[in-house]
């Protein structure tokens, strides 16, 4: 496929200039790369260990530093015992995401190329953070999950990043049925 | 007044830049009863080709049907397959997945109230899902009308933006967008270099769901848009006739046989649309 240049198509800039001025949010727009790395913070030591509900688990020994330290803060958290409903979760994996927005209400205004803008409504810049995704296979769950059975429960926690620190507080706690992955293409 | 103004002025120049330059986008298609691969082209790009996306919009006819005795399990799901992967099972180790899950949060008199939950997901041996918006919709969606929109867009080796958007008409209900690296503990992933194929996907879990979809737009080969169109006016008989069929792949890059459930597939592809060269077209 060809490159898409800007610089190659004056009245395209000039098009992307007048919708981008009128319109709060420019669908496709790009964003700065994420950061792989959290906040440098005080790191736990590598096989840090967690546990929640009975369970007492060890992070595997080569876990970055500051998972080591995070992990264990949020199964302490309130939000997160909540969601477990007393039930066993063991921690899956983690990702990393940049800030973002979400807009509440407002118009819908076609653009250029398929992309749409958003008029007006309520619009919330959210922080980056890091993604941690706990599951649960039930009572018996243990450390190393139970890879003869598919997961029962999912928590999803995203922790804000703010000032260059974890913000514990501000951590939100999804509680969700598992992930499963749907057809195969070509399956 | 003075938006108006702006708005005018922006449509006419938008409509000048359709007219006058090449468009240059990386979209998909959709061909109405046709599975047959030789009509599915692939993307001709070998290199990175970072900002390039893919999107795909379902608009609801009706409302969910659910009751309190209903499984309800509903998912969209935007399948793309990256780099050279030609298909899943030809060397292709994952794929990327937007899904979007709808979800019974409570059944009164007066109807099911039904919303969104949206995640990345990267599949392969090891499927892992990212990408959560910090607050879900709160959205009952268990009406006719409402288009539900997910976006990806490929911004680098390890990341990607993740839009969604639920709207009915020209009214936003609830858009984000977050811009995730893969994950990246314990398992790790391989580079993405750009989008191969993709596909749209529905799927049900029960078989009993009745609920059926079309596209946004008055003709299905819409030129801007990555629409996942429905080959069947009504997915109910679909589903009745189908027993516990669990997918309704409704518009498929991939499904080599088209016809497994006595239905046609529709199909999508890639393509690269700059004037004068329009790798494929349909009628």
């Amino acid at each position: 496929m060809h490159n898409r240049t800007a610089g190659a198509y004056p009245l395209a800039l000039a098009v992307a200039l007048i919708v981008a001025l009128s319109a709060s949010f420019f669908a496709a727009q790009e964003a700065p790369r994420v950061s792989n790395g959290a906040p440098a913070g005080p790191g736990g030591p590598a096989g840090a260990s967690y546990g929640d509900n009975a369970l007492a688990c060890t992070l595997p020994t080569n876990t970055p530093s500051y998972l080591s330290s995070l992990v264990p803060r949020v199964v302490q958290t309130q939000a997160f015992i909540t969601a477990t409903n007393a039930i066993p979760y063991v921690f899956d994996h983690t990702s990393n995401y940049s800030t973002g927005w979400i807009t509440i209400g407002g118009k819908i205004v076609p653009g250029p190329l398929g992309n749409f803008s958003i008029i007006g409504g309520n619009t919330t810049i959210t922080p980056p953070g890091t993604e941690i995704v706990f599951l649960s296979y039930g009572p018996g769950t243990s450390c190393e999950g139970n890879n003869l059975n598919a997961p029962i429960g999912q928590i999803v926690v995203e922790v804000p990043i703010e000032n260059g620190a974890y913000n514990m507080t501000g951590i939100v706690v999804h509680p969700l049925a598992p992930y499963v992955p749907g057809p195969i293409p070509g399956g | 007044m003075r938006h108006s103004k702006t708005f005018t002025l922006a449509g006419c120049a938008v409509l000048a830049f359709l007219l006058l330059n090449n468009i240059n986008l990386h979209s998909a298609m959709a061909i109405r009863d046709d599975q047959n691969p030789n009509y599915q082209i692939s993307s001709s790009n070998t290199s990175n080709d970072y900002g390039s996306w893919v999107r795909w919009s379902v608009t609801t006819n009706e409302a969910f049907h659910a009751t309190p005795s209903t499984t309800f399990d509903y998912s969209y799901q935007m399948n793309t397959l990256l780099n050279s992967c030609s298909a899943y099972q030809s060397g292709c180790t994952w794929f990327l997945q937007g899904i979007a899950y709808a979800q019974v949060q409570s059944v009164s008199p007066h109807g099911a109230y039904v919303n969104m939950v949206f995640e990345e997901g990267f599949v392969g041996s090891n499927s892992q899902n990212f990408c959560q918006p910090v607050t879900e919709p709160n959205i009952n969606v268990n009406s006719s009308g409402y288009v539900v929109l997910q976006q990806t867009t490929l911004n680098a080796s390890s990341d990607v933006v993740y839009l969604v958007s639920i709207s009915h008409g020209s009214t936003n209900d609830y858009s984000y967008s977050k811009l995730c690296a893969l994950p990246t503990f314990p398992y790790t992933f391989g580079a993405m270099h750009y989008f191969d194929r993709t596909e749209g996907v529905v799927v049900g879990d029960s078989g009993l769901h009745d609920v059926s979809f079309s596209p946004l737009s008055s003709t299905i080969f819409s030129p801007f848009y990555l629409d996942m169109v429905s080959n069947y006016n009504d997915m109910s008989s679909y589903y009745v006739s189908t027993g516990d069929t669990l997918t309704a792949e409704t518009s498929n890059l991939y499904q080599s046989v088209g016809q497994s459930y006595g239905e046609s597939y529709g199909s999508m592809y890639l393509y690269t649309q700059i004037g004068s060269e329009i790798t494929k077209t349909d009628s």
